[in-house]
This record gives C-alpha cells, sequence and structure tokens, in this order.
C-alpha cells in the first residue's frame, strides 16, 4: 500500500509568445508516475526548469495537472484544492519570506500552523499552553527563538525564518513534507544547519518527505531515494544499494548522457 | 463657549464617529492588504438605511444595528467579484460602489431625507443624564472605544490571525489550509460593516442622510489611517487600531485649521487628497520618519528607531496598494 501514488500526469503553461517556436505551450511536467512509502524520504535533483517545482506544486494542489491521478492514502485528490488536502500536507519554500508571515509574531506564526487544516475560530488564537509547546518545539532549533516569542518575524534573519518555515511545514506532523530547495537561499553554513535539522525533523517524526535540492551531495547523502527529472520527466530513480554505491560524479555522468542524447536526437530530427 | 473650545469639539465628535470607517479602511487597507473602494457607496448605505427605518418608525439602534449589516452585505459583494469572478480588487470595489449609488436612492427614495424630529440614538440616550454639550461626544467615545476593544481582540483570535496572514503572505496561509478567498470575502464585509455603521451615526448626529455623503470616504478613512500610522506607531495591533482613530481625530482637526485659514469647504477633498498623496509619494516609506524628524518629535533615538521600524513595512504596501489585482 502507497502512501502516495501518482500516476501518468501532464502539465503544461500557455504563454503568450515564446522563442521555441511551440506556440507558447511549455511542457513543465509529462507523464511523470511516481509511488511513495510511508516514511520514504525522496531527494529530486534537476537542472532549473526541469519541472521540480512544479510537480511538488500539483503534489500540493496549488495547480491542477492537465491529466493524472494523485492518490494520498488511498484517496485521489487530483482536483481537492490546496487549502482542502493542506491538512494532510506541510511544504517550504525556497524563499525564507513565502513560509512565514514578517508583519506578525514568531508566537502568531507557530499558533497559525498548529491549526494547520482546521477550522479557524473565534477562540484566542496564542493560548499559555500553546506558547509553552512553542518553547519546547524551538528549543530543537537551538537558535534561541525560545526567549522571542513575541517578536515579529520580519527582523529574523533568512536562515531563522527559514528554521520556522520548517518547523511550522512539520509541526502537526504532515502525511507528506515538500521541501522546494528549502535550503538554497542560504550560506553554506546555515544551509547546513538548516539540513541537519531538516533531518532530525523527519527521522523524529517518521514523515514521509520530498526535498529537491541542487546540492548533489545531499541528494545522495539525504533520504533513501534519489530521483532525477529532465524536462519535465523522471529520468532517474534509484534507493537501495544502487544509491548506496553512487558518486556524485556517476550523477554528474548520468546527466550529461541524458542530455547528450537528446541532443543527438535533436541532430537525427534537424538531418 | 469661545468658538475654539466648539471647534475643539466638533473636531472631536467627527473624528471619534468618524473614526468607526477609519477602522474599518484599515482592516482592508492595511490588514488584508486590499484597497477597497466600496466605501465610497457603504458609508451612504448605512445612512440611507438608518434614516429610512428610523422615519418609518423604527428603533434608532435597531436601524443602525442593521444598516451594519447592510455594510457587510456590501463588502461581501465586493468580496465576490474579485475571488470568485477574478475581477481586479479595485475594479471590484468601484462596481459595487457604482451600483450602491442607485441602490442607496432606492432605498432612500429621494437624494436626501432630513431626521429632524425624529428619535435617534442621540435623542435616545437624553434620559442617562450626560449634560448636553458632550452627549455626542460621550456617546461616539464609548461606541469607538468598544469597537477598538473588540476589533483588537477579534484580530488574536485563531479566525482574526488568518485574516491578518492573509493579508501579509497569501501563499503561506493557503499552504496551512486557510481558503482565503473566504478570508478576504469576511474581512471586506466587516470593514463595511464598520464604515456602514458610522455612516448611520453620521445621518443620525447631523441631522440628514444625503447620497453624497459617501464621496472621497475612502481617502479620508486612508488619511486617517496615515495620519494615526505617525500619531501612534503601529507596533502592534492595538496600537493600529487604536492609531486609526486617533488619525481620523488629527485629521478632522486638520480640516478644522484648514477651514478656519480660509480654504472653502469644496476644497476639503482637494486638500485630503493631496495628503495622501505625499504620504503615499515619500520613496520607500510613509511620511512618519520624515514627519517626526521635521518636527522634531521624540528624541533622536526615537525618530531613528522609527525609520528602522516603519521604513520597509508600510512603505512596501503602500506600494503593493496602488497595484490592481
Ligand atoms: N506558473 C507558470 N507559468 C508559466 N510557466 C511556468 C510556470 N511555472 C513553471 N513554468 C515553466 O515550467 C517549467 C518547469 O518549471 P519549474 O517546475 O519551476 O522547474 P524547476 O523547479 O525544476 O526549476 C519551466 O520551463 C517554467 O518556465
Ligand atoms: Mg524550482
Amino acid at each position: 500500500m502507497y502512501m502516495l501514488r501518482i500516476q501518468g500526469l501532464n502539465k503544461s503553461f500557455y504563454t503568450g509568445s515564446s522563442g521555441d517556436g511551440m506556440n507558447g505551450e511549455k511542457v513543465a511536467v509529462r507523464g511523470v508516475n511516481l509511488s511513495l512509502r510511508e516514511g520514504d524520504f525522496v531527494t529530486v535533483i534537476g537542472s532549473n526548469g526541469a519541472g521540480k517545482s512544479t510537480l511538488l506544486n500539483i503534489i500540493a494542489g496549488v495547480y491542477y495537472p492537465d491529466s493524472g491521478t494523485i492518490y494520498l492514502d488511498g484517496k485521489d485528490i487530483t482536483r481537492l484544492p490546496e487549502y482542502r488536502r493542506a491538512g494532510s500536507i506541510g511544504r517550504v519554500f525556497q524563499n525564507p519570506g513565502h513560509g512565514t508571515a514578517g508583519s506578525m509574531t514568531i508566537e502568531e506564526n507557530l499558533a497559525m500552523a498548529l491549526r494547520r487544516g482546521k477550522p479557524r475560530r473565534l477562540a484566542r488564537g496564542v493560548t499559555e499552553s500553546d506558547r509553552k509547546l512553542f518553547r519546547d518545539y524551538l528549543c530543537l532549533l537551538d537558535l534561541g527563538l525560545e526567549k522571542r516569542l513575541t517578536d515579529p518575524v520580519r527582523l529574523l534573519s533568512g536562515g531563522q525564518r527559514q528554521a520556522l518555515a520548517l518547523l511550522m511545514a512539520a509541526m502537526t506532523r504532515p502525511r507528506l513534507l515538500l521541501l522546494d530547495e528549502h535550503t538554497a537561499s542560504l550560506d553554506p553554513k546555515t544551509a547546513e544547519h538548516i539540513l541537519n535539522l531538516t533531518c532530525k525533523i523527519v527521522a523524529q517524526n517518521r514523515l514521509t518527505a520530498i526535498m529537491v535540492t541542487h546540492n548533489l551531495m545531499h541528494a545522495l547523502n539525504v533520504g533513501s531515494r534519489t530521483l532525477m527529472m529532465h524536462e519535465g520527466e523522471i529520468i532517474l530513480d534509484v534507493s537501495g544499494s544502487e544509491r548506496a554505491g553512487m558518486t556524485v560524479e556517476d550523477l554528474l555522468d548520468k546527466f550529461a548522457k541524458v542530455r547528450g542524447e537528446r541532443l543527438v536526437e535533436d541532430r537525427l530530427l534537424l538531418a | 463657549m469661545s468658538p475654539t473650545v466648539g471647534m475643539l469639539r466638533a473636531a472631536l465628535e467627527q473624528g471619534l464617529v468618524y473614526g468607526i470607517l477609519a477602522i474599518g479602511v484599515y482592516l482592508t487597507f492595511r490588514v488584508l492588504d486590499f484597497p477597497d473602494l466600496t466605501v465610497d457607496g457603504s458609508f451612504p448605505l448605512g445612512g440611507a438605511v438608518a434614516a429610512t427605518l428610523i422615519v418609518a418608525g423604527w428603533n434608532p439602534f435597531l436601524a443602525t444595528a442593521l444598516a451594519a449589516v447592510f455594510g457587510y452585505v456590501a463588502g461581501i459583494t465586493t468580496g465576490v467579484l474579485n475571488t470568485k469572478l477574478r475581477i481586479s480588487g479595485l475594479l471590484s470595489g468601484i462596481l459595487t460602489m457604482t451600483a450602491l449609488y442607485s441602490i442607496n436612492l432606492r432605498i432612500m427614495g429621494r437624494s436626501n431625507v432630513p431626521l429632524l424630529r425624529q428619535d435617534t440614538v442621540l435623542t435616545l440616550i437624553e434620559g442617562l443624564g450626560i449634560p448636553e454639550p458632550v452627549r455626542a461626544l460621550v456617546l461616539f467615545f464609548v461606541v469607538v472605544a468598544v469597537f477598538v476593544l473588540v476589533v483588537s481582540a477579534f484580530l488574536h483570535t485563531e479566525f482574526g490571525l488568518a485574516l491578518r496572514a492573509t493579508g501579509d503572505n497569501e501563499r503561506m496561509i493557503r499552504s496551512l489550509g486557510v481558503d482565503t478567498d473566504t478570508m478576504k470575502i469576511v474581512g471586506l464585509g466587516i470593514s463595511n460593516a464598520l464604515v456602514a455603521f458610522s455612516g448611520a451615526l453620521v445621518a443620525q448626529f447631523q441631522g440628514f442622510t444625503d447620497v453624497g455623503m459617501g464621496i472621497g470616504m475612502v481617502v479620508a478613512g486612508l488619511a486617517s489611517v496615515i495620519i494615526g500610522e505617525v500619531v501612534v506607531p503601529p507596533r502592534t495591533v492595538v496600537r493600529a487600531v487604536t492609531g486609526a482613530v486617533a488619525g481620523s481625530v488629527v485629521y478632522r482637526l486638520v480640516i478644522a485649521f484648514a477651514l478656519r485659514a480660509g480654504f472653502a469647504p469644496t476644497d476639503l477633498k482637494l486638500v485630503t487628497a493631496a495628503m495622501v498623496v505625499i504620504a503615499l509619494a515619500a520613496p520607500g516609506t510613509t511620511f512618519a520618519p520624515l514627519v517626526k524628524r521635521y518636527l522634531g518629535l521624540g528624541s533622536g533615538r526615537a525618530a531613528i528607531a522609527g525609520v528602522a521600524g516603519s521604513g520597509e513595512e508600510p512603505g512596501k504596501r503602500a506600494g503593493a496598494n496602488q497595484e490592481a489585482r
């Protein structure tokens, strides 16, 4: 029994015009099939425009696919509005500003995340018992934020904000955690800290997660399975011993090979 | 009573009663980051509903409450146009406002309804023993204080947090499972309920309602909100809501002084618009820090803190407000 099952997913974007002679149609995701078991931690790599973010956005319900089906825990969620599936899906975005509300305080942000997927009542937004819980959670981040519950989030650094966003995405133990290059806009040291936190949180809560990264070393060292996307397709899917034996060089080779094949195909077509 | 004291009292009365409108404008422009122009129609709607019902013999308190309900409906109309029909926020408000002009005339049956010799909320509280010269002042102060407390408390509820997050970071709050369309619709409804309530009280206070009395109300409300941010730097929600009312009072004082300085009453909308333009045009900032620096309000330290504290956010929002969505 798979927890997430994606079948025959396709998604194109139509822009007014494009230089590639394709009537402004841009295929972002092409025939993607993907199944995840509970507890899988999948990393995804691929060059810019490969369709990684689009795939995550379709899973989260930001876009509906042109065709294909998505099952979460056996339930067809393909056409479920984003806000109605958000109870089971936590997300962290690349830009730390996107995952938090800057004008609101740390505790207010956490309180909103604590009610993920639940109705918003006219009850007090942050209670005393919430605060206690938040302090405990924030201690885990090891950034001293537990002493700054009433600071507006806009005062935090990018790394602090991203750590908070990660906590907000994971604190209610969603069925699925989607991380889209969530360390890419941070300096290397901060990125490493956020990545360690991610691994810790995912492991402790036994979360099922998909993490897009541009760092090939992270892609192989973190998680249990690695996908490579190219032009909307999943062109590599490795796990287990095959993955354990892989190096960054192997990944680069695979990548160069796909690109090369494509080039050859193009040349044949043109000839 | 000297003319100056009378002038100050009148400005204070108006500042408080229009302060309810300013709270409504604060909810859309600042909390929801939605430039809502419905206000110019929902304000006279409040007056029209209250005046018509009072003339028909209804209890003025009930008539005022019903005016707020009508304002709520006007607000959710704009919200539905924007979120469900995907019409830009600015245009949605203009459409509702325009439709309301006809609706208000229908409700009133003519363009002006006098309330002379009618019972109003002001005549009904005569028995409470508040001396005449300050009766309206006391009533408006109490009403506005209640609204400041209730709206501030509301913005700290689970629903209120989601509403604020919808204006701050829509993508994030949607990813937490909130239907942001509903948030905008309800937020616009509450805002225009406050505006219509204000219109209903103003009609009873001035003794008539006029179909044209909404012209320029959005801009007046916005001026109040911006002035409020200068007078009471909005470090917390309670301060921001209080600031909207304080800004409304200062705005009415400025208007009173402009009249004394020789401006014709018909010039006041130009004066108001100019005030808002100056506030929004200051690059990357509202004029809070500028005013502080040039008027030398507060210590130098506070002035710098003001620049650092309010420099980024309100400026960014002022820019965002001008965009059609
Ligand atoms: N909202 C959108 N509108 C138009 N084109 C889009 C949109 N989102 C993505 N695309 C296009 O789809 C392709 C895949 O983009 P994306 O999924 O963001 O790639 P990745 O995350 O792998 O870099 C790109 O060519 C991109 O330009
Ligand atoms: Mg991407």
